[in-house]
């Protein structure tokens, strides 16, 4: 099964391109043109991966962030930028960002990260499954 | 630039900067774009290799997006290129309204991030005065920024254009900066631009008055 992904950005055309390019590679994508429809997506829908624009009206990418991890701290986020600097990067990382990369953003390099961020989510799904497993079995007296 | 003071000189570079940055910006994601299409079409092209039919509707829509940021790329460099050229004249004769809406397309992308919204109220007829342009830009982003520094409140702010006796005043309404009747930034752009702010609370209004000829130093 593809990828699940959301991609965030207020270029309509950027989304458009974008979420063809990665339907012809096997992805399941789904868009938003804000970071405010990318969140009310995020609490409804589980995604593999998010691929959100750092600079976007009203919410930026970091701010974005910020609260998506609020709603699921699983959440694999991959940031896209302009620019890239190393003070932008720092932040994102801090804020638990799995990436953060430059456009234009090479497809096999992204394709590549989406793939290793839908891993690393299936291991941390894995994970609570398996305390909340754990849990269970300690707390009934079978 | 005569009329520029050492801090005046710092003011503008960082204002130069931001404007580049934010032009700079703008141009990388056109660029995003056409790269992204250009990549789609080498997707189709090995998909047609391997023996899909090309559908002419959507290489027909891969170049519109690209003609679309081609234009747009192409407005980004014309303003860098009027920004670039502000600097020419120390003093030169400006449309207040036609300025002021090019201080604000500039800007618009860090003031649609901090949820500013600006409206230029319209006018009846050109109001033209004899400035210096670039200081008149940064004093307007200076003014602009402020409205939404501490707490960074999401605003609507309207400016009204009145000519006067002596030149043309400017309202900015609401605007916050005013709180305590002080206006918290740097006078060195008010003085060099012969230029005088005033704050009312009880409105929520900040009124720049700019005279109608700027002596040349």
């Amino acid at each position: 099964m593809g990828e699940k992904i959301l991609l965030v950005d207020d270029e309509q055309d950027f989304l458009d391109v974008m979420s063809e390019r990665m339907r012809n590679r096997g992805m399941d994508v789904a868009t938003a043109i804000s970071a405010k429809e990318a969140l009310e997506r995020v609490k409804n829908e589980n995604f593999d991966a998010i691929i959100v624009d750092l600079l976007m009206p009203e919410m930026d990418g970091l701010e974005a962030l910020k609260n998506m991890k609020k709603i699921d701290s699983d959440l694999q986020v991959i940031l896209l930028t302009g620019h890239a600097t190393v003070e932008k990067g720092i932040e994102a990382m801090k804020l638990g960002a799995m990436d953060l990369l430059e456009k234009p953003a090479d497809m096999n390099n992204l394709t590549e990260k989406i793939k290793k961020a839908k891993a690393h989510k299936m291991i941390l799904v894995e994970r609570h499954t398996e305390e909340k497993i754990k849990k269970i079995m300690g707390t009934k007296g079978w | 630039m005569n009329r520029q003071t050492e801090k005046t000189k710092l003011t503008g570079l960082a204002y130069f900067g931001k404007m580049m940055a934010l032009i700079s910006h703008e141009i990388k994601n056109s660029l995003a774009i056409i790269n992204e299409n250009a990549g789609l079409m080498e997707d189709l092209s090995l998909m047609a290799k391997k023996g899909y039919s090309l559908d002419p509707e959507r290489t027909g829509t891969i170049a519109g997006r690209v003609v679309r940021q081609v234009q747009r790329a192409d407005t980004t460099v014309k303003r860098m290129n009027r920004l670039a050229h502000s600097v020419d004249n120390p003093v030169t004769g400006i449309d207040v309204a036609e300025t002021l809406a090019f201080t604000l397309e500039l800007g618009e992308k860090t003031f649609s991030t901090l949820g500013l919204r600006v409206e230029v109220a319209p006018l009846d007829r050109p109001v033209i005065i004899n400035t210096n342009e670039f200081l008149f830009m940064n004093l307007i982003w200076e003014i602009l920024g402020y409205a939404v520094q501490g707490g960074g409140r999401a605003e609507n702010i309207t400016i009204a254009i009145r000519r006067n006796d002596n030149g043309v005043d400017l309202v900015f309404s609401p605007h916050h900066a005013v709180e305590g009747a002080k206006v918290p930034w740097d006078r060195a752009l008010e003085e060099a631009l012969g230029a005088e702010i005033l704050s009312f609370v009880d409105t929520w209004e900040l009124l720049l008055k700019i005279p109608e000829i700027l002596k040349k130093v």
